[in-house]
């Protein structure tokens, strides 16, 4: 993990749904949705480019220059890049702030960092969109219209509505 | 009568003549208790009509609505020009007059923003529909029993709706038999309509539809007053409970450089 240099950042949610994400380096990027899977962005350098989510939690970076640059999410807001950077997600989440923070603290315990690939070809790439297409990540809430959204408001025999 | 506090209970709750009816069979057995994985719904212990006799002889009881629901609050606003020119985010349709004047007594129409209607009602001031459809997201909530009537009900205001989002709240068998509720008294009795259930039961288990299809019912009111109004408060909400600590937790877990934040 030594070998990442960790960057937190925060992001700021604006109010034509554009995000504003500030690195603790003084980088500060406007990020803007382009379909499902691309986030174009613009930072404070006057560099451009896309990110892409590729599939296996592997997010391909492309700069306007050409350049591209992989990284992969750890998990709790941690994402390895092949460039030797850790960034790391330390935005308030759902209104907590401390929430996430805590979390990473936990996921730094978890170890090992799986490290982004150094390269890929086009085909491999292609690979992974693929894989990602066939199995959605999340399967929506599905109404949950279960016995639970009934019974779960109280114990079986306090008629305590702040338990 | 210690039924009409428990009714009542917590805080002068107002409740329906069958509402305490059902208070008191749960009195009387209280099978409410068993571990809710048995699918138990107890027969009544007492006949209605013995009930209203007892409760005729009794007098007056605190909280209980006897009058069949209070005058429509509408008329009241109606010197209100641009009323109807907002959008409306959500209604809730009983199948039951008295309990959705059991709902407007306890007022759940103004803490949860939901106006409340009845199924008779329907069809609504069409400037409410209008309001509705201003609205993107806009739903219509039913409250219906669990019985072949009440999905015919839903039936009837999905009809209503057209291209406005229903979502029947329940009673599911599924609720039903997990609050271990009474079955309605005279559903032995009510002829099921062979037609088979109407085609939004779909979503429905197996053993629901069976559950349904043997002709048993049970009614919004055998659900005790406290935890429905909590539960409907709930639900037109949309605040689901149950699951919203470990999906915060996921999606903290699944957070990562893509993430957009929320709000």
């Amino acid at each position: 993990m030594s070998q990442y240099r960790e960057i937190p950042y925060t992001d700021e949610l604006l109010s034509d749904r554009s995000v504003h994400r500030r690195f603790a380096d003084g980088r500060e990027e406007w990020r803007r949705r382009a379909g499902d899977r691309h986030v174009e962005w613009r930072d404070n350098f006057g560099r451009a480019g896309v990110d892409e989510v590729l599939g296996q939690r592997v997010i391909k970076r492309t700069y306007a220059t050409g350049q591209v640059v992989y990284g992969r999410d750890q998990g709790y807001g941690r994402t390895a890049w092949n460039d030797g950077q850790m960034t790391i997600n330390r935005s308030s989440f759902r209104g907590r702030t401390g929430a996430i923070i805590a979390a990473v603290g936990a996921g730094a315990l978890l170890g090992a960092v799986i490290a982004p690939p150094l390269m890929m070809s086009g085909m491999e790439e292609e690979q992974l969109r693929q894989q990602a297409v066939q199995q959605p990540t999340s399967g929506g809430d599905g109404g949950g219209d279960d016995a639970g959204t009934w019974t779960n408001d109280t114990n079986d025999d306090t008629d305590d509505d702040f338990g | 009568m210690r039924a009409a506090e428990r009714a009542g209970a917590p805080g002068r709750i107002r409740f329906t003549r069958r509402q305490l009816y059902y208070e008191l069979c749960r009195g009387l057995r209280p099978v409410q208790r068993l571990p809710r994985r048995l699918r138990v719904t107890p027969r009544p212990a007492v006949g209605y009509e013995r009930f209203l006799a007892a409760l005729d002889a009794h007098g007056p009881v605190p909280g209980l609505l006897t009058g069949d629901r209070p005058a429509p609050v509408a008329a009241l606003h109606d010197d209100v020009p641009d009323l109807y020119d907002y959008g409306l985010p959500r209604l809730l349709v009983c199948q039951d007059p008295e309990i959705a004047g059991m709902l407007l007594a306890n007022e759940l129409h103004m803490e949860s923003a939901c106006p409340v209607f009845a199924l008779r009602d329907l069809p609504l001031d069409p400037r409410l529909t209008a309001a509705l459809q201003r609205t993107p997201d806009a739903v219509v909530h039913v409250l219906h029993d669990a019985s072949t009537a009440g999905y015919a009900a839903v039936a009837d205001v999905v009809r209503w709706a057209g291209d406005v989002r229903v979502h029947p709240l329940g009673l599911r068998p599924v609720h039903a038999t997990a609050l271990h509720l009474c079955t309605t008294a005279a559903a032995r009795s009510a002829v099921f309509a062979g037609g088979g259930l109407p085609a939004l039961a779909g979503g429905l288990e197996p053993w629901e539809l069976r559950w349904l299809g043997a002709g048993r019912a049970v009614e919004v009111a055998a659900v005790g007053p406290a935890r429905l109004l909590r539960t409907v408060h709930r639900l037109v909400r949309g605040v689901t409970r149950n699951r919203r600590r470990p999906a915060l937790r996921r999606q903290i877990r699944a957070a990562g450089f893509m993430t957009w934040p929320a709000a």
